[in-house]
This record gives structure tokens, C-alpha cells and sequence, in this order.
């Protein structure tokens, strides 16, 4: 239930409306969304008026480890000591004691890397390596995809609502359906630089491909001398119940991989573009041609090494697969229990959805679960569905908490 | 239940207010939308037509393929909406008032009512 906001809570959202935009305050406001974040540990976050939430989106990944997970909180602090983001034009061993784990985890022989500071800036250095490298301009992407907000990253979508203010976009960027193979086969020209797609798209609700499809992508790509990036910004670090989304796709080594959200738990932005050996060689040429100062910053190097050390923990990922059975489980009684209500759920791993038959399903249903104290995420591609993508740490009793929270708002929807 | 000829009058008057008002003709210049609305208690059915960020025309009746439906309970409440006395949003959560349409009109629609009748000081 609603409840009316403390007289301290209501001051501040006035200021936050006025300094951060207040449509967006009001959106979340009418969701129930309009939380000061205060304490925040495992899988859940306090508003300043008490209000629990439970998390069940990791904000697409960025908290799989949950909240200030207590090994990273060590691995700063003890960073903290001596380090700072470091001296880019250095070298820096944290760097390289992130990339050698990394390298282990990556599939063939994808085993050098840049960092950077988010996925938006991972997936535009991938596009322009793909083009340099290539020296062909054409880029292709999925009609349904999302890869972020920078400028060759916002040019691979096709979501009016994302680019329609600030076209024209970069040229020679063109979409297909996803998991439509003939599609891309149509459009794969000798200008084609690259493909770039997500192993599974989270935001138009969880759309996984047929299981030979992207085999038949790499296909296409080595006939055409073109390069597969994927981009596993969300689907990555686990939360498929692999190490990596593309894994599902037996045999697939990309040319270019994107990781970020989760790479440093939280702590601190890092994202990572990752190549394989001969597509690096692109920087011989241009070594200096892609800098930031901010970016691998050693303080997000030793996170991201601590993080990478837990999910490689025996039984972390055999874990992931369990709770994510347990969660498809009970979607399907939710199935049988609203049958005119949902359509379907997709589900690998924690990385979940759920597909309402209404087109405003996606949005009620964020505001249903948030009086229910769930946080989840309509996908902003598909608004039918909505997104369940909860810390990879969180324990059978908030998953069923999760689910009792959806049966009851599925009631209030019917 | 309202008449039509009350309904239309509220939207004609939304017209006016909408159309007078420079921040909405800046802001949403380039949304086009032909929006239709309806009740469910009577039979009537409005179209607003906007157009270069004013609303170029009201009309009795459908008109053109709309790229927003939105279906409220009562005329009062449409009449209601016309003359920023009642926010859709929590009746459009709550399944009251139904929507066919992609979820960024509905949030540009939130947002002229916004900025035409500013929520009030406390």
C-alpha cells in the first residue's frame, strides 16, 4: 500500500525533481518507485522511511553479487590503502591481474582487452575497432536490441523513444529480427563491418534464439570477412548459469566480447571490451587511437579480480542454475493460476522474464510489485514483460518471496 | 453521463489550453500522434490529432489510424482529464483506464498535463 511520505522525504523529492527532472520523478512516483536509497545489503534496499525492497532486477546485473557484497567491501578498503584509479598512461599490475582472469574465462582465443568505465563505452569501442579493423562501415543489430546510450552504441537501436530526439544517427547502421537468420543473411553485404548482438536480449523480455543460431551467425560472419561482437553486459558474469551467455551456443567464439554492470559488483564502474588476438592487432597501428583517463581504474581492477574470484567458486554457477529451476517452477503455476493474464516467461539461469498478454502489462506490473516491496523492471523494448533478474547470490526464501509478491499483484491485476 | 457536446467542449478546451502554451509547443514538436479516446459507459469517441507540438484537431468520431487508444471508465473522468482535474496514471495502473499504444506516449501525455497544470506548492 501507499503510504504518504514523511515531510522529509516529500522536501527532498521536491529538490530531486527540480535538480534531476521532474517527468522522471513523476513516472517513478506513480510507480511507487520513488525511493531514497539508504541501508542496502544482500538483495535488499531500505527508502529513508523504512520501506524494504527486495531486488529482483540487480539493476540488469550491475548487483549480482547483491549489495556490498563483504569480500569486494575488503577488496576496496584494502585497495583503498595504497591505490587510487591509477595513472593511465602507466601500466598498472591490478590491470593486468584482471585481464589474466578474465582471459582464463573467455572462450578460443578472445584474450585482450580494454577497460572502461560503462558498457555504452565498451560497445562503441567495439564498433569502432570493427570498423577500423574492417575498414567497412556497416554495422547490424537486432530490431529488438539495446546496447546503450553513447553514440555508436545508441546507433544500433532502433527503439524510437531511445533515438528519435537526436537523429540522424551515425550511417550505415541497419536491424534485423533477432534469431532470424534469413534476415541477416539478406542484409550481410561487403560493407558489413560487424554484427553485434546480445546472446539473449533482456530488454525486450528475455528473447532467446534458436540453438543453432548463432553458429549459423558466425557462419554468415566468416563468409563475409565480417566480426561477431557479443555483448554480454547483461547476460554476462554468471547470470545465464554460465560464465558467459554466448556458452549456451556450443563451439561460438565471438571476435569481440562486452562485459560491464557486474564486473566490478557494484562497487565501481568498469566495463571491459575483450578481443580475440588478431582483431587486437588493430592497435599496432593505432595504439593511442581510444583513451580515457578514467577508465580501468585500478580501485575497479581489484573489485572486478574479487568478483571474478567468487563466481568462479565451485558450485557458484550450479547454484545459479538451481535457483533459477526454482523460479521457473514457480512461474509456471503462475501460468496455471493466471492463464489469461500471462502469455509466457523465458528463463536461463537467473537471467528471467516474465510476458503479460496486455502491452501495458510490463508497466502495472512494476507498479504492483514495488506496493509489494519487489523491485523489478518492465523491458523497455517489449512493454508486455517484465524483467526478473535478481542478485545471483539470492537465497530459495527471497526467491519465494519474489514469486508470492507476483502472485499477489498478478490478483490485484486480474 | 456527460453529452457528447460537454465531452468535446472539455476537449476543445484542452485544445486551447495546450496550444496557448509555449513549453509544450517546444517540447513536443516532433510528436505526431493521432490519439483517440473513449468510454465505457457511452458510446462516444474523440480524436485528438497533435501536430507540431500543438493539437492541430478535435474531432467527433474516429479519424485516421491512431497511434494511442486510451478507454476511460466514465465521460466524467475523460471531462475530468480534459480540465486537469483528475491524473490518469493511477487509474491507468490500477487497469481503470486501458491503454493501446507504446508506454512513451502514454508518458509524453503524463507529461503536457504536467506541464500545463504544474502540480501545486504545498
Amino acid at each position: 500500500m501507499n503510504t504518504q511520505p514523511s515531510d522529509k522525504k516529500k522536501d527532498l523529492l521536491k529538490r530531486y525533481g527540480y535538480r534531476f527532472g521532474q517527468m522522471r520523478l513523476r513516472t517513478m512516483s506513480h510507480l511507487g518507485l520513488d525511493v531514497f536509497e539508504t541501508e542496502r545489503f544482500g538483495c535488499y534496499s531500505k527508502d529513508m522511511d523504512g520501506k524494504l525492497f527486495l531486488d529482483a532486477l540487480s539493476v540488469q546485473g550491475v548487483f549480482n553479487l547483491g549489495r556490498r557484497h563483504p569480500v569486494i567491501v575488503e577488496a576496496m578498503k584494502k585497495g583503498l590503502e595504497s591505490l587510487d584509479m591509477g595513472n593511465n598512461f602507466f601500466m598498472s599490475e591490478e590491470r593486468l591481474q584482471l585481464a589474466d582472469k578474465l582471459a582464463e574465462t573467455t572462450p578460443g582465443d578472445i584474450n585482450c582487452f580494454f577497460f572502461s568505465s560503462t558498457g555504452s563505452e565498451a560497445v562503441d569501442l567495439a564498433i569502432k575497432v570493427a570498423r577500423g579493423y574492417t575498414s567497412r562501415p556497416g554495422i547490424i543489430s537486432a530490431t529488438e536490441c539495446y546496447h546503450g546510450i553513447t553514440g555508436f552504441a545508441l546507433s544500433t537501436n532502433s527503439n524510437p523513444d531511445y533515438v528519435e530526439p537526436f537523429g540522424p544517427l551515425v550511417p550505415e547502421f541497419s536491424h534485423v529480427p533477432f534469431g532470424d537468420l534469413s534476415a541477416l543473411k539478406n542484409e550481410m553485404t561487403e560493407k558489413t563491418a560487424a554484427v553485434i548482438f546480445e546472446p539473449m536480449i533482456s530488454e525486450a523480455g528475455l528473447l532467446i534464439p534458436p540453438d543453432d543460431y548463432f553458429s549459423g551467425v558466425r557462419e554468415l560472419c566468416d563468409a563475409h570477412e565480417s566480426l561477431l561482437i557479443i555483448d554480454e553486459v547483461v547476460s554476462g558474469l554468471g547470470r545465464t548459469g554460465k560464465i558467459w551467455g554466448i556458452e549456451h551456443f556450443e563451439g561460438v567464439v565471438p571476435d569481440i566480447m562486452v562485459s560491464g554492470k557486474g564486473l566490478s559488483a557494484g562497487m565501481y564502474p568498469m566495463a571491459a571490451t575483450m578481443f580475440r588476438e588478431e582483431v587486437a592487432d588493430f592497435f599496432l597501428t593505432y595504439p593511442f587511437c581510444h583513451y580515457s583517463s578514467t577508465s580501468g581504474s585500478d580501485l575497479g581492477c581489484v573489485a572486478a579480480s574479487a568478483m571474478i574470484d567468487i563466481i568462479n567458486q565451485p558450485e557458484f554457477l550450479s547454484e545459479v542454475n538451481r535457483k533459477g529451476a526454482r523460479l521457473a517452477d514457480g512461474y509456471r503455476e503462475l501460468l496455471k493460476r493466471f492463464p489469461d493474464l500471462l502469455e509466457s516467461y523465458g528463463q536461463l539461469g537467473l537471467h528471467t522474464a516474465l510476458r503479460l498478454a496486455d502491452s501495458s502489462g510490463g508497466f502495472r506490473m512494476n507498479h504492483y510489485l514495488a506496493e509489494e516491496g519487489v523491485f523489478a523492471l518492465l523491458a523497455t523494448n517489449d512493454t508486455s514483460a517484465i524483467r526478473i533478474q535478481p542478485p545471483l547470490i539470492i537465497t530459495d526464501d527471497e526467491i519465494d518471496k519474489i514469486l508470492d509478491a507476483l502472485g499477489r499483484a498478478l490478483k490485484k491485476m486480474n | 453521463m456527460l453529452s457528447i457536446e460537454e465531452v468535446l467542449k472539455g476537449a476543445k478546451d484542452f485544445r486551447e489550453k495546450v496550444n496557448d502554451n509555449k513549453k509544450v509547443r517546444k517540447l513536443l514538436k516532433r510528436w505526431n500522434p493521432v490519439i483517440y479516446f473513449e468510454t465505457k459507459d457511452s458510446d462516444i469517441r474523440i480524436t485528438l490529432d497533435m501536430s507540431g507540438g500543438q493539437i492541430s484537431a478535435v474531432e467527433e468520431g474516429h479519424v485516421g489510424e491512431p497511434d494511442l487508444v486510451v478507454l476511460f471508465p466514465t465521460t466524467e473522468n475523460l471531462s475530468d482529464m480534459f480540465y486537469g482535474r483528475l491524473d490518469p496514471t493511477p487509474m491507468y495502473l490500477s487497469g481503470d483506464i486501458l491503454v493501446k499504444g507504446h508506454q512513451a506516449d502514454v508518458i509524453k501525455l503524463d507529461a503536457i498535463t504536467m506541464i500545463i497544470w504544474p502540480e501545486e506548492e504545498d
